[in-house]
């Protein structure tokens, strides 16, 4: 299982084993912020980061951040 | 002797700031009793100063955690605080857990001391017991924000007295969450004859107390990496309330005890439906505008047509968990798993607001 959530240090307290970090609470999966286009490729790159995280070995409950994170405020 | 110097954190809706639409409001501060720290100095009297409120949107707080926390010491030294009071939270998920991480930076960081107070439901509990701050004391409330009265009475009870330097008791006397720290103390019985006596009780089916309980953490095994996801089969869960337009399983805002799962055989993306959101505990707007932002399928799809996974499950396991009860949610998550491995699913990508 991978854990999509911006609240990756609760989800990794919890014990969770692949957290990936999302964009916002309110949008983990893209930023309404970007053009559509930009947002999906957002949104693909935290699925990508979250089945790489799949993949990977972990002894412990670990956070993995997508390539791309949240725009600027 | 100077009057002990509190520093009190809300979040943005009891600092009077607004509701669910301004939880992305950062940090700021008021140098002086705000909202219900009015009240909390009421029951002080004189035995503490609030000198300074600090307040930050419950969002803003998890999503740039290092940055508030950071400001929120400046802040507390400026004013020369010696304790932190935060909350009290009540069964606000991401206000508890902000409190816990503000009460724990700050003990570790400054040695202040820490009270804060939510319902022992609250995902802050379990940082609590987790952190065993010392310094960190979390008093159990009510789920109601109606029993502000009481939160605060309880802690402000306590707070006078490491405020005025009185020795502090244990859980069991002062009412606080036990953090498991042992602490060593003279009793009259040798160790050998307490033992005796509690296992005497035991057998005789008396009541005895155990002088150290052993709390177990609940272990949740980490699975193993999967090897490559070509033959894998991937389903998509979901806990941020988003539902068929209709909401036809009768979903809650708040406290829910069932999961569903729907349809997304044939859709390209979750905009090729009609859902609604149904989740008392965030800004629903973004979510209902795209709900792709929960469930990823747009994303999704197209990863499965490059065939960076066998096939995505045609449904996706959908729930709802404002304030849901640590069981309820437990129970959730295993008859879904039951679900999920009896339809063949290997992995899952669970999303969660």
């Amino acid at each position: 299982m991978a854990f999509i959530t911006a609240m990756s240090m609760v989800g990794q307290q919890t014990g969770a084993s692949r957290v990936v970090v999302g964009t916002k609470l309110r949008h983990p999966c893209g930023d309404p912020n970007l053009p559509e286009e930009t947002d999906l490729a957002l949104r693909r790159e935290i699925v990508k980061c979250a089945l790489g995280a799949l993949q990977m070995d972990v002894n412990d409950p670990t956070i993995f951040v997508p390539n791309i994170l949240s725009t600027p405020e | 002797m100077q009057v002990a110097r509190v520093m009190c954190y809300l979040n943005q809706f009891f600092a009077g700031v607004g509701g669910e639409e301004k939880a992305e409001t950062p940090l700021g501060f008021y140098k002086e009793p705000v909202g219900p720290s009015k009240r909390l100095q009421a029951l002080l009297g004189n035995s503490a100063k609030i000198v300074v409120t600090s307040y930050c949107g419950d969002d803003h707080f998890h999503e740039h955690r290092d940055e508030v926390l950071e400001k929120i010491g400046q802040i507390a030294r400026n004013q020369d605080v010696k304790i932190v009071v935060a909350g009290p939270a009540f069964l606000a998920g991401r206000y508890g857990s902000a409190c816990v991480e503000v009460c724990h930076f700050l003990s570790t960081l400054a040695g202040l001391h820490g009270v804060t107070g939510m319902s022992v439901e609250n995902p802050g509990v379990d940082a609590y017991k987790k952190y065993k701050d010392r310094r960190v004391f979390l008093f159990p409330t009510s789920d109601a924000i109606l029993s502000m009265e009481d939160a605060l009475s309880t802690m402000a009870r306590f707070i006078s007295k490491l405020a005025v330097g009185l020795a502090i008791g244990s859980a069991s006397e002062e009412g606080y969450i036990p953090r498991c720290i042992r602490a060593d103390e003279v009793v009259n019985k040798r160790g050998v004859e307490r033992a005796v006596e509690m296992l005497l009780n035991k057998l005789a089916g008396r009541p005895f107390a155990t002088e150290i309980p052993v709390e177990r953490p609940e272990q949740i095994p980490i699975p193993p990496r999967m090897e490559n996801l070509t033959d894998a089969c991937i389903a998509l869960a979901c806990t941020g309330g988003v539902v068929p337009l209709g909401n036809p399983d009768g979903f809650r805002m708040f406290k829910n005890t069932q999961w569903r799962k729907y349809s997304i055989d044939k859709l390209n993306s979750m905009k090729d439906a009609k859902w609604e959101v149904i989740h008392g505990g965030y800004n629903n707007a973004f979510m209902l505008a795209n709900p792709n932002y929960g469930v990823p399928l747009d994303a999704c799809r197209q990863l499965e047509r490059e065939k960076a996974f066998a096939r995505l499950y045609p449904y996706f396991y959908a729930t709802s968990g404002a304030a849901g009860l640590v069981s309820d949610i437990r129970a959730i998550g295993m008859t879904m798993v039951r679900d999920m491995k009896a339809e063949g699913v290997d992995a899952v990508l669970l999303v969660s607001t």
